[in-house]
């Protein structure tokens, strides 16, 4: 997508038609960049094109009149408007007076309102948004994705009172081939019903409707891409044929272009529909197969927790007359729907909430930071303020002023953070952190400038009106007499500034506790050890598309042949599933059987992996006991190799080889070797029980194999393609990945997480630590009469560089006790994202302790040293 | 219409529009000029000579018809008027000129 602000910026500065031609070739470049450079660069370069200098030059060509013209004749007589716009005036003229003090401020209420307007808007776009169906609201998944066929079939036939609509998908790669270069596309399994749940009407033709399902129906459903790819937008597409996976499919509709599909159902964006049908006897009809995911429309009457406990009465129902008398645990439990909405966003809602609450902290040390130095700003200006008073102004006039002060101060700071949040949420559709769902096209809307105005006016009330208040409290005589300086009267104002400096540093101590805990699971989760060894190591993806299962056995095995003379390649292997190629909570490709061990008291569920006899040398895996899979291993005398969980749990114990597993009754598997356990979901996968067979007995029930080559030369991907196709030329290969980049992209969640605590606790620490000093700073300012006196008493350098530090490290200690209450008592909040660690581990709170006293004693020290430099006579003097 | 001179730019944006054709926008002539110069200037830079151009009437511009794909939209094409032309034309004799009787191959002895 091209970014829309520089475009949005070019059409700005130059209206008319040369701008819209000129912002149309810059999205057209972009376009063709996104291809040739990647999207960062190609955003970059489009940025470039908005921000360069030859845009105004071009402007000053077309000679754009100038329509900016501020007016500065005011109504005559008093009035309120007149009062505020002359406020504004005399704000803007004093904040100019003083740059630094204003660009200090501004600059502060920038970071705050910037960072937690780009963190609200994705907020906004992931969360609180409705999904763009018809009713959202009543749309529903069935929990735990990986249903089976029977359940399905049984639910969907005793749930027609609970639901309106009720259908199953799931998605495959696929091969399309015939006109084009044979590729792998992304196709989805829908029941009829999956459109009309959805509220989706095709843009063109029809959707699939019940007689779809009967065998002979070889029909299709396209996504607006691919009609537009494939067939140039042609209105005529109805009728045409494809070929998917080497059978001739007819279109029969186009899906809408704005059409989303949820995710969690069919994965991002598929191109291809088909209707999914179950032959009677396949072997996905099998209450070991779980793939499918359920997505239901409820009837307007019905509520959660009604539906829910519905369906668990009905799953009862159907496991007591469950024919096979099977008793699988993973169906045993019962199942809870989830609102669509919900199921999508996931655990993401809890991370993304976590920022902005953190986001909201810094937001509030921002506003502590700034009111300080309003207060600081007051007492200096307390003469002014009191001359206004003697002369005529009002208490309610001086309030007015004061307050307008700060809102305009705030309202430019929110000007600035807004501009650093479009570059932001620019930088975050590009580079797509952390695997967010639905955060393909983040943006700043006028909702969003909505609350950005309203949280910069808020701010600027927040820390403009105590400051205000104290102002215009002040007592005129001693102000005027005093001439300004600090006297007792200004030492309640001190208290409220010292006041401020705790509640920011026990804010940033709360922020980066949290940062320090998520910080700290990061590192452990990255460290964890996969079982295997993740470099040098690619894996690839093939998609069988017509062959017949006992063909896909030996087209592995040919396929492999071919790689392995690949010069550079070390080794070659196979299997259903690799680590890490799919990982989270949505399981592809796996099957579990019942599995029981001699002596032992139940069925234990088992993952079944069947793998080729170059997988573990492949992956690196390392062997505990006996031996791996061999390429004698088939359907005579079955073998299995197990994890060391799966020993342990099973057996008690780590030496099982010779061991005699019993899989549902008519199998048995011995058990020839044992592995360390291979992490395949993620690196903070629980252990499970988890098989491995050789895949010439258990051949390939799925559509694709996963296939893993470790070498070490650069540019062997285009060689396996190659390879590949001298095997079956028509075969579309997937991309092929480092299995590096693989468990990078698992932790890429965690790092984004963890990243922008860790940035926001580095602010709230760098304002905390300015509120210290400039605190301090001023007070040495104030109290350089006394100071003088005392050293001229006799006073040493070091006791008066003491006090002054240890008046700073008071106010951080208090802040920090405050701060521990609060994370320990917030902790509970970070639990869910927190890995190998808990959230009152000491070793971060006492980190989170040194580090913030060090800051401390460096922001006091320098206020210090500037107190012990005091010339006695000269302050004395100068007073 | 009395003779226009060109600026080493200009020249070399006109001669640019000339061989490009119909595929003369603004991109496009970035890129010959970039081919020729080593310099990838901005769309806008090219669009102030260009527009500069036609303000003197020695290049001209209109839009194309909207692209044949869904949300296709018109592009603005130059092209060179006969006085672009004969401005190119003026330029090049008046080079020939001072390089005639020169050796262009000859190295500079002082």
């Amino acid at each position: 997508m091209t970014p829309r602000w520089p475009l949005a910026l070019v059409r700005w500065l130059l209206p008319g038609d040369v701008g819209e031609s000129v912002a149309r070739e810059i999205a057209t470049a972009h376009d063709d960049n996104v291809g040739r450079r990647g999207r960062m660069r190609a955003a970059i370069e489009c940025w470039r094109e908005a921000l360069s200098p030859s845009v105004l030059q071009l402007r000053r060509e077309l000679r754009v009149p100038t329509h900016l013209h501020l007016t500065s004749n005011l109504p005559p007589g008093p009035s309120v408007l007149n009062h505020f716009l002359s406020d504004i005036r005399l704000a803007v003229r004093g904040l100019r007076a003083r740059p630094g003090f204003a660009l200090t401020a501004i600059l502060i209420i920038a970071v705050g309102i910037g960072a937690s307007t780009a963190i609200f808007t994705v907020v906004d776009h992931v969360l609180l948004r409705q999904l763009p169906f018809d009713s959202p609201e009543r749309l529903v998944t069935v929990d735990d994705p990986g249903h089976t066929v029977p359940m399905f079939r049984r639910w969907h036939e005793e749930t027609g009172e609970i639901f309106e609509h009720f259908a199953a998908a799931f998605s495959d790669a696929g091969a399309l081939t015939g006109s084009t270069v044979p590729s792998e596309v992304h196709v989805a399994f829908v029941r009829s019903e999956f459109f009309p749940a959805l509220g989706v009407a095709p843009a063109v033709g029809r959707g699939f409707v019940a007689e779809d399902h009967q065998p002979t129906a070889e029909v299709a459903v396209i996504s607006h891409g691919a009609w537009v790819r494939l067939f140039g937008s042609d209105a005529a597409v109805v009728g045409r044929e494809i070929h998917l996976n080497q059978t001739p499919r007819t279109i029969v509709g186009v899906l809408p272009a704005g059409f989303e599909p949820p995710e969690i159902l069919v994965g991002a964006r598929p191109e291809f529909w088909l209707p999914f049908t179950v032959e009677a006897g396949s072997n996905v009809d099998d209450w070991g197969s779980h793939f499918l995911s359920i997505i239901g429309r409820l009837r307007p009457d019905q509520n959660l927790i009604a539906v829910s406990e519905s369906l668990d009465a009905v799953t009862a129902r159907i496991r007591a007359d469950n024919p096979a008398g099977r008793d699988d645990p993973i169906e045993s439990y019962g199942f809870g729907v989830t609102p669509l909405l919900q199921a999508t966003v996931g655990d993401v809602g809890d991370a993304l909430y976590l920022l902005l609450g953190a986001v909201g902290l810094m937001l509030l040390i921002a506003c502590a930071n700034v009111a300080s130095l309003l207060l600081a700003r007051s007492t200096e200006r307390h003469q002014e303020v009191a001359v206004r008073a003697a002369l005529g102004a009002s208490r309610g006039r001086i309030i007015q002023q004061l307050i307008t002060e700060a809102l305009v101060l705030s309202l430019a700071g929110g000007a600035v953070g807004l501009a650093a949040a479009l570059g932001a949420v620019e930088w975050f559709n590009v580079a797509q952190p952390g695997n967010i769902p639905r955060s393909g096209a983040v943006a700043i809307d006028l909702r969003i400038l909505a609350v950005a105005f309203g949280t910069a006016l808020l701010t600027g009330l927040v820390f403009g009106v105590a400051p205000a208040l104290r102002a215009a409290r002040s007592d005129l005589n001693t102000s005027i007499r005093d001439g300004g300086n600090a006297t007792s009267a200004s030492a309640r104002r001190q208290h409220l500034r010292s006041g401020l400096v705790v509640v920011e540093v026990a804010l940033a101590v709360v922020l980066t506790v949290g940062a320090g805990l998520l910080f700290g699971s990061f590192v452990r989760m990255n460290a964890v050890d996969p079982g295997f060894e993740t470099d040098q190591l690619l894996s690839f993806r093939l998609t069988f598309g017509t062959y017949a299962v006992d063909e896909r056995t030996m087209f592995v095995e040919q396929a492999r042949a071919a790689l392995e003379t690949i010069p550079g390649v070390e080794s070659v292997g196979a299997g259903i599933t690799v680590p890490f190629a799919i990982t989270g909570a949505g399981r592809c490709c796996w099957f579990d059987e019942l599995v029981t061990a001699e002596d032992d008291p139940g069925p234990h569920v088992a993952i079944f992996n069947p793998v080729d006899e170059g997988y573990f040398t492949t992956l690196g895996a390392r062997l505990r006991q006996g031996r791996s899979i061999l390429p004698t291993d088939g359907d005579e005398d079955p073998v299995a190799v197990v994890t060391l969980s799966t020993a342990r749990s099973m057996f008690g114990r780590d030496d099982v080889v010779g061991e005699v597993l019993d899989v549902e009754g008519d199998l048995n598997l011995r058990i020839v070797g044992v592995v360390e356990d291979i992490r395949h979901w993620g690196l903070a996968q629980q252990p499970e029980n988890e098989i491995y067979v050789p895949h010439r007995g258990f051949g390939h029930y799925f559509q694709h194999a996963e296939f893993l080559v470790r070498g070490s030369r650069a540019g062997l991907a285009s060689e396996i393609r190659e390879a590949i196709w001298t095997v079956d030329s028509e075969l579309p290969v997937d991309e092929i990945v480092a299995m590096q980049q693989l468990v990078a992209r698992s932790v890429a969640a965690p790092r984004f997480y963890s990243g922008v605590l860790v940035v926001f606790s580095a602010v709230a620490l760098l304002l905390a630590a300015g509120g210290v000093y400039g605190t301090l700073m001023f007070q040495v300012g104030q109290r350089r009469r006394e100071i003088g006196i005392r050293m001229a008493l006799g006073a040493r350098v070091r006791d008066v560089v003491g006090t002054v530090v240890s008046r700073g490290v008071l106010l951080a200690s208090m802040g920090l006790a405050l701060g521990v209450v609060g994370a320990l008592a917030l902790g509970r909040v970070v639990e869910s994202l927190m890995f190998g660690i808990t959230s009152t581990d000491p070793a971060t709170f006492v980190l989170v302790a040194i580090t913030l006293l060090a800051v401390a004693f460096a922001a006091s020290y320098l206020p210090a040293r500037r107190a012990g430099r005091c010339d006695p006579a000269s302050s004395l003097r100068s007073q | 219409m009395g003779e226009q001179r060109l600026s080493d730019v200009e020249q070399r944006a006109l001669l640019a529009v000339w061989r490009l054709g119909e595929q003369a926008w603004g991109a496009n002539v970035r890129d010959e000029l970039a081919a020729v110069t080593g310099r990838r200037l901005t769309i806008s830079a090219v669009y102030v000579t260009l527009v500069r151009l036609e303000k003197r009437g020695l290049a001209m511009s209109s839009f194309t018809e909207p692209e044949n794909f869904q949300g296709g939209k018109a592009k603005r094409r130059f092209g060179i008027t006969a006085e672009g032309v004969a401005a190119l034309k003026e330029s090049r004799a008046q080079l020939e000129q001072l390089w005639d009787g020169l050796d262009a191959t000859a190295e500079w002895r002082g």
